[in-house]
């Protein structure tokens, strides 16, 4: 009796061996999920807010934790005049409340006040170039952290101070970042958002490079900062402005373009890539994505 | 003696066995037949010098001990006949061909640009030398594109090497081989999962990662006309990429293909790790519609 007590101890144990040694099955629980929604250029035209609050309801069906939005919020601060500007700021703010869970922002060259002059924005208004951004929606960059996971917002558009904009990650926020590095431990798996992206192949194959600046297509100093997160558990860039999807997976860095909630503006699928946006879900150290095409159809029109 | 049944066990028993078989414990791979498995080892590099002849052996070894169905090579299997005498170049293919016998499963190979004979002038070769440009590999190694098809899924190895008639070559599909993949596919069920063997890749952050986000693709390091061929497979089931040339371990998910660049057999061309990617080879596991990848390091350690 005794040995067969021993021997039921014994085969329990193993069976919990084979449950978590074996498989280390804690590790792949899925802590939380996030979705990113980028690129979604909000106005009053082509339906927009129709499919903002299409797109919103989805992700509200599939509840994450949280929502991060990926730039280019509106469609268009950067040229527009200060009504046209501030209406979109107010109309996004309207609309971002269809979201049941928290929304973090990260700010795109379109949501950039008046640097494009052609509406005739006054540079001394108090709310010219990035100042309507902060005093609208937030900080435009910041920190947070989610269930041991750190989330790093980053802004990645430049005034080029010739009328336009560039893809730069700024001096304040190198040093900025170097603080909360030295706050973060080395094994914290860390995600970033930027709106223009670090690194993307795809712009080499659907479009032409001939004559096109760069610096307004990528963070021109994305090595620098790359170079900061060294030594680091740097995970994730989640990137925005292209409207590719495409996931880039070097030396255990993913650097995913997340689609575009508009698509190609609201005009429709952009080349192979539909209107839609990312799903995440995260375990303790690693995680997986999908893209979610939310079904919108583009007005003919 | 009279041994009373354990009956309370029972219960412990079952739930040892709901434990062991429930899907609470970790996923294992259901078995399947159609499942397989396959080695893409790329940039070996193969030469008498470095070592190389240990190193590509002990890779072999690793493979063998893995069981893959079979193995592809990426090309750039022997250093180097480009730039060698005839003498060198030929010494290298049967050197190449000797090595691999020892793998204990089929090798298909793909044609790197190492692997073209004399195109640099240094080499002294005669443009009439029977065994000239890319017929050296032919005449040894087979056809530097085909196609075979294992367990439901197609193979299509590429030749991606085009010699530029002064003294270079660039990444490049060429029209003869175009017209074939349209025969091919034209043959093709769409839903039949592909995988590509290119030397040199479609798709790669290679020259962002090394010299800057903004810096544009060399037609050396990726093949120019990459647009037009991933084109071509638009209405069928491309599933992967494989890709060497540039030693680095890559992977990128566009529009369901994966285009993976696969490290380096060599390393650093027998120097050493290079970059981030060590001596090693990437190791895929296939089901019926689907494939997992990990990158093997095999352990080499150069001698310093």
């Amino acid at each position: 009796m005794r040995s067969g007590l021993i021997n039921s101890v014994k085969n329990l144990l193993f069976a919990f061996l084979l449950l978590f040694a074996g498989c280390k099955e804690e590790d792949k629980e899925i802590l939380f999920s996030v979705a990113f929604m980028t690129d979604i250029h909000v106005q009053p035209e082509r339906d927009a807010v129709e499919g903002f609050t299409m797109a919103l309801e989805a992700a509200n069906g599939l509840k994450p934790d949280f929502i991060m939005t990926g730039g280019d919020l509106v469609m268009d601060a950067l040229a527009a005049d200060y009504e046209r500007a501030s209406s979109l700021f107010d109309l996004y703010n309207q609309v971002i409340t269809t979201a049941v869970v928290p929304v973090y922002n990260t700010m795109g060259n379109h949501d950039i006040f008046g640097i494009e002059g052609s509406g005739g924005a006054d540079p001394s208004d108090p709310e010219y170039g990035e100042k309507m951004y902060t005093q609208r929606i937030g900080e435009s960059y910041y920190a947070f952290t989610h269930q041991g996971w750190k989330f790093m917002v980053l802004n990645s558009a430049e005034d080029n101070g010739e009328g336009s904009y560039k893809g730069f990650i700024d001096p304040q926020q190198i040093d900025w970042i170097k603080e909360e590095l030295m706050g973060t431990d080395k094994a914290t798996p860390l995600v970033i958002t930027t709106h223009i992206p670090f690194r993307s192949t795809l712009a080499s194959i659907y479009l032409d490079y001939g004559g096109v600046d760069q610096a307004s297509r990528f963070v021109t100093n994305a090595d620098e900062v790359l170079e900061l997160f060294s030594g680091y558990n740097l995970k994730l860039v989640l990137q925005g402005h292209h409207h590719f999807v495409e996931d880039d997976l070097a030396d255990g860095i993913h650097f995913i373009t997340g689609g575009a909630v508009s698509g190609s503006s609201w005009w429709g699928p952009y080349l192979i890539f539909e209107e839609g946006f990312l799903y995440l879900t995260f375990t303790r150290d690693d995680f997986s994505w999908k893209y979610v095409d939310y079904g919108w159809e583009a007005v003919k029109k | 003696m009279f041994k009373k049944p354990l009956y309370y066990l029972v219960p412990i028993k079952i739930i040892v066995l709901i434990l062991i078989f429930s899907d609470t414990g970790c996923k294992r791979d259901k078995a399947d037949k159609d499942a397989f498995s396959m080695a893409f080892v790329t940039d070996i590099h193969l030469q008498p010098e470095l070592n190389a002849v240990a190193g590509f052996e002990k890779a072999l070894d690793t493979i063998n001990d893995l069981k893959p169905d079979f193995i592809i090579a990426g090309g750039d299997l022997i250093m180097d006949a480009l730039g060698a005498q005839y003498d060198r170049a030929d010494s290298l293919y049967n050197l190449y061909l000797k090595t691999i016998r020892k793998a204990e499963m089929p090798i298909y190979n793909t044609m790197g640009n190492h692997e073209i004979y004399g195109l640099y002038g240094r080499s002294g070769a005669d443009p009439e030398h029977p065994e000239y440009g890319e017929k050296i590999y032919e005449k040894r190694l087979g056809e530097t594109y085909y196609s075979f098809t294992h367990k439901g899924w197609k193979f299509m190895i590429l030749n991606s090497v085009e010699d530029t008639g002064n003294e270079g070559y660039v990444g490049l599909i060429d029209s003869a081989q175009i017209l074939w993949i349209k025969e091919e596919l034209v043959r093709t069920d769409p839903s039949t999962p592909i995988v590509i063997s290119t030397h040199i890749p479609f798709i790669s952050a290679m020259v962002q990662i090394e010299n800057g986000s903004t810096v544009a693709n060399d037609s050396s390091l990726v093949v120019y006309n990459s647009k037009e061929i991933i084109d071509l497979f638009k209405n069928h089931n491309l599933k992967l990429v494989l890709q060497g040339h540039l030693h680095i371990v890559e992977e990128i998910n566009i529009d369901g293909v994966h285009y993976i660049t696969g490290g380096a057999i060599s390393g650093g061309w027998w120097k050493g790790p290079y970059m981030w990617s060590e001596e090693g080879f990437v190791f895929v596991t296939f089901s019926k519609d689907d494939f997992t990848w990990r990158y093997v390091d095999y352990g080499w350690e150069v001698n310093k």
